[in-house]
């Protein structure tokens, strides 16, 4: 929706452009032929979307052929397209290659944690940036986000007791209610359940992630606030 | 109260120019001249601070600045054009003075020409082949 409100903000900012020239203009005789080339403008503006979708966004299109049209001299504008357009491939390549490297790291990652914690891990993601000269070989690691899987896709294992208990309490709590009084709606037990069952779970959320962090920040060298570990849990998607 | 200075001018320098016409037809023209390009040099302050207002406003839109020098430069041919002809017609040279109206009208429609490209460009583009 974001293009959406860019997209107005331009059409009605162009309009009122034009409505100014339109009041500024000096004489009747010019009138006519800048109103043409205003709503060619505001047509263009309207297209912007498709425009961009099929070829370039249409203000560089068109910042491109003015300067065209300024210099004149067809060779010199041809080598600076070129030259532009080679920038704009060394750029690409270059976050082609920053995309690629931190694919690669993250499935690295995504071994080391597995291996070493024992961890199931849904996705890691890896962003890079590069320093300050720009050089690929100096990018650093930005941020490391890590998606580990829910725990009931996770086989029963001997050191997941802490979950099974809240579970075997819950049918316990609702039969008193049930049996104590039948009119009123058995509000407060449900919650407290609940509570003692997001309580478990964020405890055992956090005894999940943290040695995730720590392998990571030994590992890699990483700050603690670079590093984001999401665990979907039961109570909805947990973020330490 | 600029309006008032200009407008006073303007009158002295019309004095000016019925008074030599008589005599000398070339310096009233001269006269002319050098008096429009003073109102205009007066102006170019105010016309700064406009331009910096448009420009203000299309950046906190987020409108690419390429939009406003287009309409900018509109604005500034139509003016010159105009100007420099009215000078001309002045001096009783009607056809040349139709002349750079005609330079003038080219001139603005030579800034559609890189957007006419883009828009058939794209309806060809959208056409099925």
């Amino acid at each position: 929706m974001d293009w959406l409100g860019q997209w107005l903000k331009s059409v009605i900012m162009i309009v009122l452009f034009a409505a100014f020239v339109d009041m500024i203009l000096p004489g009747k005789k010019m009138e006519r032929y800048a109103r043409v080339v205003l709503s060619f403008l505001i047509l263009l503006t309207l297209l912007g979307p498709i425009v961009s979708l099929l070829t370039d966004s249409p203000e560089n299109k068109l910042a491109a052929e003015l300067r065209q049209l300024e210099r004149g001299s067809a060779d010199e504008a041809q080598l600076d397209a070129i030259l532009a357009q080679a920038e704009q491939f060394k750029e690409q390549q270059r976050n082609q290659s920053l995309q690629w490297a931190g694919e690669e790291l993250a499935r690295v990652m995504k071994e080391d944690i597995s291996r070493e914690t024992g961890e199931r891990v849904q996705s890691v993601q890896v962003v890079l940036a590069l320093g300050k000269s720009e050089e690929l070989s100096e990018a650093v690691i930005q941020s490391v986000s890590v998606k580990l899987v829910p725990d009931q896709s996770k086989p029963a294992e001997p050191d997941s007791k802490i979950t099974h208990k809240p579970i075997g309490i819950t049918p316990v709590d609702a039969i008193d209610v049930n049996i104590q009084s039948t009119s009123h709606p058995n509000k407060d037990n449900p919650e407290n359940e609940s509570g003692s069952v997001q309580e478990a779970s964020s405890a055992e959320a956090k005894a999940r992630v943290q040695p995730v962090r720590e392998l990571l920040s030994s590992q890699w060298d990483l700050k603690p606030e670079q590093i984001t570990v999401e665990l979907p849990g039961v109570e909805g998607d947990t973020t330490l | 109260m600029e309006i008032i200075q200009v407008v006073g001018f303007g009158l002295i320098a019309t004095i000016l120019i019925l008074v030599v016409k008589e005599q000398k037809p070339l310096f009233a023209f001269l006269i002319a001249v050098a008096a429009s390009l003073m109102i205009l040099l007066v102006l170019v302050d105010r016309i700064g601070s406009i331009i910096r207002m448009l420009e203000n406003m299309a950046q906190n839109a987020g409108v690419e600045l390429i939009y406003l020098k287009t309409v900018l430069k509109i604005i500034g041919i139509a003016y010159v054009a105009e100007m420099g002809a009215q000078i001309v017609r002045d001096a009783g040279q009607e056809s040349i003075a139709s002349k750079i109206e005609l330079a003038g009208k080219v001139l603005i429609l030579v800034l559609a020409i890189p957007i006419i490209g883009i828009i058939i460009e794209t309806v060809l583009k959208l056409l099925p082949v």
